[in-house]
C-alpha cells in the first residue's frame, strides 16, 4: 500500500510539474501531436448558414496519410449535383515557407489542374466560414503561442492559449484557443481581425474516442461580425486504414472515388 | 458504325459485372436539366440559341470493374436535327493491380491549355454553336482503347481509336453559327476516314506528377480533325464547292506546369507533322511541318479572383503561296473570375483574342446559385473581328440566359 501511495504522489508531483512548466507552444504542440493514426478517412457534411436561417449544403469525403511530419489529403465532394465528383489532391508540407502541392480534378472537363498552393490559404473554403488554412495542418512555429491562463469550459478544464501570426499578412490578429486538458483536443477558438475585434468563433463538440483515437464529431464556425455560421459534421470516421501511399496521386484523384 | 464499339463495350462491362462473385455494387447516378436561350443583340434580333436537355450520367461499379454511361436527351427548337437521345459516353474500365484498361465510347483530354489545343487532340470538338457552349460541352467523346498504367507519381497511357470522330461543323444555314456562305456556295461533306487498320489513331502519353512540377511527353499518329476544304470554282455556275479532308499527321510534344507561389505556369509544344494547310481557291491542300506552342499563367491573387492568361503561336515551317494561312500565327485567352456573396455568384469572363487578324470573341457571365441545386446564368458573348476565325461571327453578339438544375 504505501509503495502504491508512493507511486501516486510522484505521479501527481510529475503531472503538476508537467502543467506548471508547460509553455503555450508546449500546448499547442501536443495537440498537433495527438495521435490520429498513419491514415484516415471521414465524411463531412458542411452546412453554411445564413443569418436569417437559409441554408446551403456541401458533403465531401476524404481520406489521408502522413508521410513524416507531411499529410497527403484525398478529397471528393459528393454533394451537391454540380460539383459531385470534383476531387483536391493536396500534399500538405510541414516546413515553413514551402508551398503544398495541389491538384484539382474538374470531371466535367475530365481534367485534372495544378493550382497554387500558397495562395488560396486566407481564402474562404467554398464559401463557408473556414478558410484554407483553418482546414489544413497549420505549422505551429507559424504563430507565437502563449498560455493565458487555465479555465474550465462546458465542464472540462482547458489550457486558454493565445496564438499570434508572425506574418503580419494573415487575416486574423491573434486566436484564442480553449485546450482540453485530459485529452489536448481543442474545445473552442476565438479568432480576432486586424482591428483586434471579435471575428469569428469557433465551437467543437461530441468529441470522443474511435479505435482510441480522441476524435472531433462537430465544429460550428461562425462569423460573428455577419452572423453567418458554417457547421461540419463527421460521420464514419476511420484511422489506421489499409490505404496504399499509391492512392494519394493524380491518376487516382481522376479515376474517382 | 460509331456505336457498334459502345455496345460492344456495353456487353463485355455487364458479363464482367455479372461474373464478379463478392463485393457491392456501387451504383453512381448524377446529372443535370437546363434550359439555354439567346438573342441576338443586332438586327434581326433573332433566336441565336434555344435548347432544353436532360443529361444523365450512371456508373456502376464492382471490385475492379465499371461501366459509365452519359447521355442527352435534347429539345432544339432552331435545329430539328439537334434534338433527340444522344450517347455522350459509354465505356468499361477494368483495373488490374497498376494498369487500368478502358474500353469504349469516352472524351479523351490531354495537355494542361485552357481551351485552346496544342497537344489535346484526341477529341474533337463540337462547332455547331461554334464557342458560344460550354466548354465542356464541346468536347466530341471517341471511341477508344486506353491502357494506363500508374505506379506512385508516374502515369503512361497508350490508345487506340479505330473509328475517328472529326469536328462536327454547322452547315445547316437555319443555324445562326452556320458556317458563313453565299447563297450559291455549298458544302460537301463527307470525306472522314473509313473504320480501316490503317486510318487507326493511335498514341501515347507518359506524365509525372511531381513536387513543384508536372510534365508529360506525348506522340500520336492522327488525322488533322479540323478539316481542310479544297474549294473548287465552277464559273459556269458561279459558286464554290467546298469538300472537306482529313489527312494523315503525327504530333509529338510535351506540356509543362510549374506553381511558383501565387502563380501557376503552364506551357505546352507540339511539332505536327505533314499537317494539311487549308488551300486558297482552285489550289491544292499541301501538308507542312508546323511548330505549335502555348505559355499560360493562372494568378491566384486571392480574395477569390482568379486570372488566366495564355498566348499560343503556331509557325508553318516551309511556308508558301497558295495557302489560306500566315506562316506566323497567334491565339491569346484572358479570363478573370470572381466569386462574390460566399461563392453564390461567379462573375466570370474569358475572351479569345486572334491576334494574327485583330478578331475577338468574348464570353461574359453571371452565375447565381438559387440554391444547391439550381443555378441561374445570364451573360453576354461579344464578337468584334474584321477577319480572320471570327470574322464569320461578327454580327452574332447575343445576350444569354440559362438555367440549370444539378443532381
Amino acid at each position: 500500500m504505501r509503495k502504491i501511495m508512493l507511486f501516486a504522489a510522484a505521479l501527481l508531483a510529475a503531472y503538476s510539474a508537467e502543467a506548471q512548466t508547460l509553455t503555450g507552444r508546449d500546448i499547442v504542440k501536443k495537440v498537433k501531436d495527438n495521435p490520429d493514426g498513419e491514415t484516415r478517412y471521414a465524411k463531412m457534411d458542411l452546412v453554411l448558414e445564413k443569418a436569417n436561417g437559409s441554408k446551403r449544403e456541401r458533403k465531401v469525403e476524404s481520406w489521408a496519410m502522413d508521410i513524416g511530419e507531411d499529410t497527403k489529403t484525398m478529397m471528393f465532394f459528393t454533394y451537391p449535383g454540380d460539383v459531385k465528383g470534383t476531387g483536391f489532391l493536396t500534399w500538405n508540407y510541414d516546413e515553413i515557407g514551402r508551398d503544398d502541392d495541389k491538384w484539382l480534378y474538374m470531371p466535367a472537363l475530365k481534367k485534372t489542374r495544378r493550382i497554387s498552393g500558397s495562395s488560396s490559404k486566407t481564402d474562404y473554403f467554398m464559401g463557408t466560414d473556414f478558410t484554407y488554412d483553418d482546414m489544413g495542418d497549420r505549422n505551429i512555429d507559424e504563430d507565437t503561442h502563449e498560455l493565458l491562463r487555465e479555465e474550465t469550459l462546458d465542464g472540462q478544464e482547458c489550457y486558454v492559449v493565445e496564438s499570434v501570426p508572425k506574418d503580419k499578412r494573415e487575416i486574423y490578429s491573434k486566436r484564442i484557443s480553449w485546450i482540453r486538458k485530459d485529452c489536448f483536443m481543442g474545445m473552442k477558438v476565438e479568432y480576432y481581425d486586424k482591428l483586434g475585434k471579435l471575428h469569428r468563433v469557433l465551437n467543437i463538440s461530441d468529441i470522443k474516442q474511435v479505435q482510441g483515437f480522441w476524435t472531433r464529431g462537430r465544429m460550428v464556425m461562425e462569423n460573428v461580425q455577419t452572423h453567418h455560421k458554417t457547421i461540419i459534421s463527421f460521420s464514419d470516421t476511420q484511422y489506421n486504414l489499409n490505404i496504399d501511399g499509391d492512392m494519394f496521386n493524380v491518376a487516382k484523384l481522376e479515376k474517382g472515388m | 458504325m460509331k456505336y457498334i464499339f459502345s455496345i460492344l463495350s456495353l456487353l463485355i462491362s455487364a458479363s464482367a459485372l455479372y461474373a464478379q462473385n463478392g463485393g457491392n455494387l456501387k451504383v453512381r447516378i448524377k446529372g443535370f436539366a437546363d434550359s439555354y436561350h439567346a438573342v441576338r443583340v443586332e438586327k434581326p434580333n433573332d433566336w441565336m440559341s434555344s435548347r432544353t436537355r436532360l443529361r444523365g450520367e450512371l456508373s456502376l461499379a464492382k471490385n475492379n470493374s465499371e461501366l459509365f454511361v452519359s447521355a442527352n436527351a435534347v429539345y432544339n427548337s432552331i435545329i430539328d436535327d439537334y434534338s433527340g437521345f444522344k450517347l455522350r459516353e459509354l465505356f468499361v474500365s477494368q483495373t488490374f493491380g497498376s494498369f487500368e484498361l478502358r474500353a469504349g465510347r469516352q472524351i479523351i483530354t490531354w495537355g494542361v491549355a485552357d481551351a485552346l489545343r496544342i497537344t489535346d487532340l484526341v477529341s474533337p470538338m463540337d462547332y455547331s454553336e461554334f464557342l458560344a457552349q460550354d466548354y465542356d460541352d464541346i468536347r466530341i467523346p471517341e471511341n477508344a482503347l486506353r491502357l494506363k498504367f500508374t505506379k506512385n507519381s508516374f502515369a503512361a497511357e497508350a490508345l487506340a481509336v479505330p473509328l475517328i470522330e472529326t469536328f462536327e461543323l454547322p452547315t445547316d444555314k437555319k443555324n445562326p453559327w452556320a458556317v458563313s456562305l453565299s447563297d450559291n456556295d455549298s458544302i460537301v461533306m463527307g470525306s472522314k476516314p473509313d473504320f480501316k487498320i490503317e486510318n487507326m489513331e493511335f498514341g501515347g502519353r507518359l506524365s509525372w506528377f511531381l513536387s513543384g512540377v508536372d510534365f508529360s511527353l506525348y506522340a500520336l499518329r492522327t488525322f488533322n480533325k479540323m478539316p481542310v476544304f479544297s474549294l473548287n470554282y465552277l464559273p459556269e455556275k458561279q459558286m464554290i464547292l467546298y469538300y472537306d479532308n482529313y489527312h494523315r499527321m503525327t504530333m509529338t510534344g510535351m506540356d509543362v506546369s510549374v506553381p511558383l507561389g501565387k502563380f501557376v505556369f503552364r506551357g505546352e509544344f507540339a511539332e505536327y507533322y505533314n499537317e494539311a494547310q487549308q488551300p486558297d481557291v482552285n489550289q491544292s491542300i499541301v501538308s507542312k511541318n508546323t511548330a505549335n506552342a502555348l505559355l499560360g499563367v493562372d494568378i491566384y491573387p486571392g480574395g477569390d479572383w482568379n486570372i488566366s492568361l495564355q498566348y499560343a503561336h503556331k509557325y508553318i515551317c516551309n511556308y508558301c503561296k497558295g495557302l489560306n494561312s500566315y506562316c506566323n500565327s497567334g491565339t491569346a485567352t484572358v479570363r478573370i473570375s470572381k466569386d462574390l456573396f460566399r461563392s453564390t455568384l461567379n462573375v466570370n469572363t474569358f475572351a479569345y483574342i486572334d491576334v494574327a487578324n485583330g478578331g475577338v470573341y468574348d464570353r461574359t457571365t453571371f452565375d447565381y446559385a438559387v440554391n444547391d441545386m439550381l443555378h441561374v446564368a445570364l451573360g453576354f458573348d461579344y464578337f468584334n473581328a474584321d477577319k480572320g476565325m471570327f470574322r464569320m461571327y461578327d454580327k452574332n453578339s447575343e445576350i444569354f440566359i440559362k438555367a440549370k438544375y444539378s443532381f
